[in-house]
């Protein structure tokens, strides 16, 4: 095969890669603008929007844009369970809000593990798949080929997160969302309903988060702990994108596909797991606010 | 010395009182086993105890220093022939050099820095713990790590290794005792308390944050050493990021503000799924249960609990007339 | 530097975003005085108190503490060098008890650190008894003694002020920052503290006060400084100070505070 060839074949995967990640990365910043927790279980959102398609395709058999249907408002209610049990009992008395985030932050850990381990109960521990949404007849683009369904990935998730985008940035709710978690005082005396935002927030990232799940299960299958490694790596796309940013994410995560999949496609393939972390060192180290500058976790 | 002195030990006294005779009724190698894992989980956790809850900082990559005090030992006197209590302090001292080195370059900027740094570090070990197959062993393994040997007597067997772990942890638990008595302790507590007001009175936060991320990183790898020695193989599956939750679970439901929940901690959760057996699929999901529910309901953990149930206890002598038990 | 200057502050300036908080502010300090800082509400007291603290850092001029540039350095290392402070809002250690709140005042003038501790080497327990007794000492400077032992939580509002100049006084410090250690005091418990400050000073410790009790401000100060806006408008003795009609101007409209008896 030619470089060329194969270097394009390598940028598609990253692409494609790089959706999933951004779609991670976006959650991680949709909950943190709205209440300053890091979700650490954004990648079980993933899991189970495979998960759960495949449980309505295969075992009730209904078609599959109706599973799709069906699946995500599931996910986006088992997000607003989580932010109703788990999230807002814990935020309760008037603590150090700096204390109250690494307690909030290991709850999001639990109820990740939570989630995996129900998840294996249910559907066991082999990966599963579901059908490509377009047939399995590669496509072929310049002498390379892929599959299809990375068309899917990749056309949806730029229209879903610019969407998303869209509603952050230029909608009075979006916007609301966004601030509230900054000055809660100030937000309740504009009459933003807090507590609407913090549910509105996991219920749009649960939401958008099991799409990105439906649209790579036929690519790369799902299994029980299939969110685990997404939502760390996702979690490294929103900090090197600059953590808390919107679009940051979004260009984070295709950054950190495109990183990875080059990475072990020219390099080294079975370091490719390290490459987002120590991404996430370097980042750390000489531009702590990410490419497109953070909104301040991580304050000097 | 009077008994004055010798009270803030009263906690050593009892467990070296339990560890010495637990082994007079617990004759299976297989619990003995298991109290050997407690007493080397019970390092493990309480670096994270110290670093929550004195230093206010989370660490994400507590399996990540616990295997590297277990590789550099292992590889030492595997590949090397070196003595392995030769190479606890090398061990020691690469694990703790790499711990300042990431505190020196996070702690002292507020937030989340730390955890995020762990978390990259730990996982980064992992899969070098994997695909350095020709250090390593690589997923296969390290094999036929030797035994300590202490004046000549080689300690492989539970119960030898039992003793010497619970003589360390003992020791360990007298030397953090005297220093969260201290004048360092109080510095840590006072900068929880208020830390512009202690930083005011001397208190350097950075130092102290870094000191106490590198001692916790140094127990870990002391643990690790202890591990490699004891089951004389490893495998990087037992150094994964799944640990690191596992020990910050038993820092958490042990409880994060006392040196006693490290423990308490590592003692449940290594008992229980034993107990839980034949629920063994049940295991992750009950874990992640038991570190939300505390969290949320149980904030102090079982160290908290014990503590106001002794303060109750004490209410209801004081209420009786009867005689009060010293504080 | 005078013979007898302890600090010497010259033409400091703090800016908060757009704010002009401090604006070329200059005096001295003799050793051995009180010298009281008073102005309206945000004339900038506090923010003073914290550029000399090395809290905030002066974006201009110097900072000189017995011929030590101090400008630059971090408040643990002011404190080294014998200033502590109060503060306005209580401060204290919650989490301790009252015995280890001042123990923790005496911090900066001790070291053993994490070996010598663990290890109980002389030096740590010799230094540990030193702390202790010092500051049992101070506790009953301040008449907290029998309160050792209790947590900080539980002491009234007027005792923490208290505790607060028993911790300052632990290190037994050259100059003393307070900030409105009167405030919210009645007039019996504003004598106590009256009085706490001249044995202060009596001690040979020099003292800057900030206060909005003009009472107490009148009878125990050396010297006045008067900052309206961020800019020091007046200074001199406290019968120049009332006498002066820019000060007068600047407090008009607010209600200068006499203490509740």
């Amino acid at each position: 095969m030619a470089f060329e060839t194969q270097l394009l074949q390598y940028v598609i995967a990253g692409l494609t890669l790089g959706s999933v990640y951004a779609i991670v990365a976006l959650g991680y910043s949709m909950v943190y603008n709205a209440t300053k927790v890091i979700n650490f279980a954004q990648g079980e959102f993933v899991m189970l929007g495979g998960l759960v398609t495949i449980f309505l395709y295969s075992k009730l058999h209904l078609p599959l844009l109706l599973c799709i249907l069906v699946t995500i408002p599931i996910v986006s209610f088992i997000g607003i369970l989580i932010e109703r049990l788990t999230i807002a009992p814990a935020n309760v008395g008037g603590q150090d809000r700096e204390k109250v985030v690494v307690i909030l932050i290991m709850i999001t850990i639990g109820v990740s593990e939570f989630l995996r381990g129900g998840a294996m109960l249910l559907w066991g521990k082999d990966p599963l798949g579901l059908p490509a949404f377009s047939g399995e007849k590669p496509v072929v683009l310049l002498k390379a080929t892929f599959n299809p369904q990375i068309l899917w990935v990749i056309g949806i998730t730029l229209l879903m997160v610019i969407i998303i985008r869209f509603f952050l940035t230029h909608t009075i709710l979006g916007k609301a969302m966004r601030g509230s978690s900054d000055n809660q005082i100030l937000a309740r005396l504009m009459g933003i309903d807090i507590k609407l935002m913090s549910m509105a927030s996991f219920a749009l990232s649960a939401a958008s988060g099991s799409m990105g799940g439906i649209l790579i299960t036929p690519m790369t299958l799902m299994s029980y702990d299939g969110g685990l490694m997404l939502g760390l790596k996702g979690f490294c796309a929103g900090v090197i994108g600059g953590f808390g940013n919107v679009t940051g994410a979004i260009v984070g995560g295709f950054v950190l596909g495109l990183l990875e999949t080059l990475g072990a496609g020219l390099i080294s393939s079975s370091y490719k797991d390290a490459i987002a972390f120590l991404t996430l060192l370097l980042i750390l180290r000489f531009k702590p606010t990410g490419i497109l500058g953070a909104k301040a976790i991580l304050r000097a | 010395m009077n008994r004055r002195d010798l009270h803030p030990y009263r906690g050593i006294f009892i467990l070296l009182a339990i560890t010495a005779i637990s082994p007079l009724f617990i004759r299976s190698h297989y619990h003995i086993n298991l109290m050997v894992f407690i007493g080397m989980y019970t390092l493990l956790t309480l670096g994270l105890t110290l670093l929550l809850g004195y230093a206010g900082q989370v660490s994400l990559g507590q399996a990540g220093f616990y295997g590297i005090g277990a590789y550099v030992s292992g590889i030492l006197t595997v590949k090397c022939g070196i003595n392995p209590w030769l190479a606890l302090p090398v061990s020691i001292l690469i694990t703790s050099v790499l711990a300042f080195f990431i505190g020196f370059s996070t702690l002292h900027l507020k937030g989340l820095y730390l955890a995020m740094a762990t978390l990259g570090v730990g996982i980064i070990f992992h899969i070098l713990f994997v695909e350095l197959k020709n250090l390593t062993g690589g997923a296969i393994g390290l094999m036929d790590i030797p035994s300590l040997s202490i004046g000549g007597i080689k300690l492989d067997t539970d119960l030898k290794f039992y003793i010497l772990v619970w003589i360390i942890v003992l020791f360990i638990f007298f030397l953090v005792t005297n220093l969260v008595n201290s004048r360092v302790g109080r510095g840590m507590r006072a900068i929880q308390g208020h830390e512009l007001a202690s930083n005011c009175f001397g208190v350097d936060p950075f130092k102290y944050k870094i000191k106490v991320f590198v001692l916790s990183a140094a127990l870990a790898s002391l643990s690790g050493f202890l591990y490699a020695h004891y089951i004389n193989f490893l495998s990087p599956s037992v150094f994964d990021f799944s640990f690191s939750i596992l020990f910050l679970t038993m820092t958490i439901v042990g409880g994060r503000e006392s040196i006693w929940g490290a423990l308490y901690g590592a003692t449940l959760l290594t008992l229980l799924p034993e107990f839980l057996r034949r629920y063994e699929d049940l295991n992750v999901m009950i874990w992640g249960l038991v570190l939300v529910v505390v969290l949320i309901f149980f904030n102090r953990g079982m160290a908290g609990g014990l503590d106001f149930l002794s303060k109750w206890v004490q209410e209801r002598f004081k209420k009786k007339g009867g005689v009060r038990i010293g504080t | 530097m005078g013979h007898n200057t302890l600090l010497a502050v010259e033409n400091i300036q703090k800016n908060f975003g757009g704010l002009n908080a401090i604006n070329k502010v200059s005096f001295t300090l003799e050793e051995g005085r009180i010298k009281s800082i008073i102005g309206p509400n945000g004339a900038g007291k506090t923010t003073l108190l914290n550029l000399i603290m090395g809290v905030y850092s002066t974006e201009a001029g110097k900072i000189v503490f017995q011929d030590h540039p101090i400008e630059r350095l971090k408040p643990h290392q002011i404190a080294s060098l014998g200033i502590v402070r109060t503060f306005q809002t209580i401060a204290l250690f919650e989490n301790m008890t009252v015995l280890e709140n001042v123990m923790v005042g005496r911090h900066v003038r001790t070291r053993s650190g994490f070996f010598s501790n663990s290890f109980l080497f002389p030096r740590a327990k010799l230094e540990e008894a030193e702390i202790a007794r010092t500051a049992w000492e101070k506790l009953e400077l301040v008449g907290l003694r029998e309160r050792g032992r209790e947590s900080a939580s539980a002491l009234t509002f007027a005792e923490q002020r208290l505790l607060e100049i028993a911790r300052a006084m632990a290190s037994d410090p050259k100059l003393v920052l307070l900030d409105e250690p009167a405030a919210g005091l009645n007039k019996t418990e504003v004598k106590i503290i009256s009085q706490l400050v001249r044995t202060i000073r009596g001690g040979g410790v020099t003292v800057i006060l900030v206060e909005h009790q003009m009472d107490l401000v009148m009878d125990i100060s050396d010297e006045i400084v008067v900052l309206n806006y961020g800019t020091k408008i007046a200074e001199g003795k406290p019968k120049e100070i009332q006498n002066n009609q820019e000060v007068i101007t600047a407090y008009l409209g607010e209600k200068i505070e006499v203490a509740e008896g």
